[in-house]
């Protein structure tokens, strides 16, 4: 694999090296077009002057050495060539002494050399600063009838001032600086991503606590940031998961366990008739209880699934719940329920179906709780912020320690837990008015009954 | 009273005739439309119950002929919780719907009711005072409540009512709520004459049941 850090590190090396690349070719450019021929004007006037002077120094073989030997302390090379061709150097001395032809017509021609000219095809400075007797300019002269070349350039090594040094540590500060500096943020730019890889890993492996230790400002900050949220959601609601599922598989296998074990108990040829009633009884319950747990289980997941499709439309309400009144109108006959209910004609907004299965619901537990003889009151009021429906029973009640738990999944107090109750009824009850951003409410005496009030406001947002 | 049930699940069919046996009725079954209508041809049934989904000429249809051709009062049979085919089947023509799963007990009192609603001719409407009765719904109206009376009370309720401000025979009530054959426990009676009274206080209702020593009872409108 190609490591990013390795990606980015070269990436960094290749951007200098193609930066000094291209600063060469511009400082060639410039060096080639403008400052050259400076240089060689520079150093030709340098070399005439010093001509001059010889011709005014006393006329000595000793005063011309020194004079030469002290203008090359000032930082020249210089070659002196007679007309029979002898060298003669003063200050540092020439790698490279090949004479080139050009030069030879100073003596032949009295022609000025200008030696750094003749490397117009040499496209790269570097060549004009070889320390080789080529690369020199050359004037001639005279002197005592005697003809002579004088040759010179500046020494580099002298001309490579304290300043020079300066700068090339300045230039190499800044690059390795740079570079030690691109370095140290590849890692600290990779590290966080090798970081949330490994624990992409572990959450893979559903491990849902790796501590992820990032405290940045920047995008990764917030990458980071959003992926402990995400982390911590996964962990809730794989917990939520794994409550849910032991949870189903309790409430599915214990009324399938004594649905099998009674049926098994009644193969019994010689069973009395009371117990093979009460077996069949159990039986009947228990696949009641497994049938509306899987009815209501379905519709619970659906309504989970975050953006449950509501199916909005106007009805009247207060049709809805004389409909469901008669509905289990054989339920209230058999419990000897008496019911009553007032409901204001009410068109209200909403999904029929969700808020069908609600007084569903709320009526069959005010039924299923209820006493025998006992009665139900039903009310429908409407205000201009919404709706109010109530549902009051005349039946057993509800502990007070059990409210806070009632609206909880799976949760079944001591009455439901006798009848055929899911623990599902009420939790899929507040969802539907938590979809209408309705409210739901609990009050209860024990023994005496419960009223349960259900808001819910018109013109819900969603929709 | 015969009833004919149609039901393509043979499980279903013959769970739903032994309720309806049980409960004393004369039970046909047909296992589709086309048999369904053949066995008419020879057979009169007071109700048919009818389930939607079959091969063939499906539920709607069949209670749409047994309806309208033959004036059959059809109770239909689904396993689909939906809306529309409520609005679909009552557009049919049916009397009543019954979602699958369901308790035999529901469907016995639905099939009591829809009975009742088309042997007896009785007024649809009835008042008296401040209440008023519904036979269609079974709802007793007093003022801007509505109750539902256990079935036995709202009979007694509606023969009274019928009957308001003349003298009502013990016997004739029991008749009408218990058949011709009851085991004749006049106590009862008295119950649920009690029980209707009090509801009918705590209601607020401007009518009263009298008693009538040695004869029965009367309903008094407010003078």
């Amino acid at each position: 694999m190609k490591t990013l850090y390795r990606q980015f590190t070269v990436a960094t090396l290749f951007i200098l090296a193609i930066s000094i690349l291209v600063g060469f070719t511009i400082a060639n450019f410039f060096y080639l077009t403008v400052t050259k021929d400076e240089t060689i004007k520079q150093n030709v006037a340098i070399a005439e002057e010093i001509v001059d002077t010889l011709k005014l120094v006393p006329y000595s073989e000793a005063g011309f050495d020194s004079y030469l030997e002290a203008v090359a302390k000032l930082g020249y090379q210089i070659a002196l060539v007679d007309s029979t061709g002898t060298k003669t150097f003063f200050g540092e001395p020439f790698d490279d002494t090949a004479f080139p032809d050009e030069a030879r017509r100073v003596l032949t021609e009295r022609s000025v050399y200008t030696g750094l000219d003749r490397f117009t095809d040499q496209i790269f400075m570097i060549g004009h600063f070889t320390n080789e007797l080529h690369n020199t300019v050359g004037v001639p002269f005279e002197l005592a009838g005697e003809q002579y070349g004088l040759f010179i350039r500046p020494d580099t090594k002298l001309v490579s001032t304290d300043i020079h040094s300066v700068l090339i540590g300045f230039v190499a500060a800044i690059a390795l600086v740079s570079i030690i500096g691109m370095i140290w943020m590849a890692r600290q730019l990779t590290r966080p991503i090798v970081q949330l890889t490994e624990a992409t890993k572990h959450i893979a492996r559903e491990n849902y606590s790796f501590p992820l230790d990032i405290r940045r400002n920047d995008e990764i900050g917030q990458l980071s940031e959003s992926f402990n949220l995400m982390q911590n959601q996964l962990k809730h609601n794989d917990l939520a998961r794994k409550s849910f599922i032991s949870n189903v598989s309790h409430d599915f296998q214990s009324p399938l366990m004594n649905i099998q074990g009674y049926a098994d108990l009644l193969k019994s040829p010689d069973l009395p008739d009371a117990d093979r009633l009460s077996y069949t009884s159990i039986i009947d319950l228990e696949a009641k209880r497994l049938s509306s747990l899987t009815r209501q289980l379905l519709l619970l997941t659906s309504l989970d699934q975050g953006a449950y499709p509501l199916k909005m439309k106007e009805f009247a309400l207060d049709e809805q719940l004389k409909n469901a009144v008669q509905k289990y109108r054989w339920r209230l006959e058999e419990g000897d329920i008496n019911l009553s209910y007032h409901l204001a004609p009410t068109r209200f907004h909403g999904d029929p179906e969700l808020l069908e299965n609600t007084w569903d619901n709320l009526l069959t537990n005010a039924i299923k709780y209820n006493k025998p003889g006992g009665s139900i009151e039903i009310s429908l009021r409407s205000d201009d912020s919404g709706v109010v429906v109530s549902f009051k029973d005349t039946g057993v009640g509800i502990a007070e320690g059990a409210l806070p738990q009632l609206f909880d999944r799976f949760y079944r107090g001591d009455a439901a837990r006798k009848k055929d109750g899911t623990g599902l009824g009420l939790s899929i009850v507040q969802q539907i008015a938590a979809l209408h951003h309705g409210t739901i409410e609990a009050e209860s005496i024990l023994g005496e009954g419960s009223l349960f009030t259900q808001r819910l406001p018109h013109t819900p947002l969603k929709g | 009273m015969k009833i004919l049930v149609v039901d393509d699940d043979l499980y279903i069919q013959q769970l739903v005739a032994i309720h309806l046996g049980n409960e004393g009725y004369k039970v046909l079954r047909a296992s589709d439309a086309d048999a369904a209508l053949l066995l008419l041809e020879e057979e009169t049934v007071d109700l048919a119950i009818v389930d939607v989904m079959m091969p063939g000429m499906d539920g709607f249809e069949l209670t749409r002929v047994l309806t309208r051709e033959l004036s059959i009062p059809v109770i239909l049979l689904t396993a689909k919780d939906q809306l529309e085919d409520k609005e679909k089947g009552f557009l049919s023509g049916t009397e009543d719907y019954v979602v699958k799963p369901f308790e035999p007990k529901e469907l016995l009192f639905r099939v009591k009711v829809v009975l009742r609603r088309s042997e007896r001719s009785v007024q649809e409407h009835l008042q008296a005072g401040n209440l008023s009765i519904n036979r269609r719904n079974f709802e007793v109206a007093i003022g801007n409540e509505i109750l539902i009376l256990p079935l036995k009370e709202f009979e007694l309720l509606s023969l009274l009512v019928s009957r308001a401000n003349q003298a009502t025979p013990r016997s004739l009530l029991m008749d009408y709520v218990w058949g011709e054959e009851h085991e004749g426990n006049e106590m009862t009676l008295n119950t649920h004459i009690n029980r209707i009274r009090d509801r009918l206080k705590r209601y607020g209702a401007t009518v009263e049941i009298h008693t009538l020593r040695g004869i029965g009872y009367k309903l008094e409108e407010p003078k």
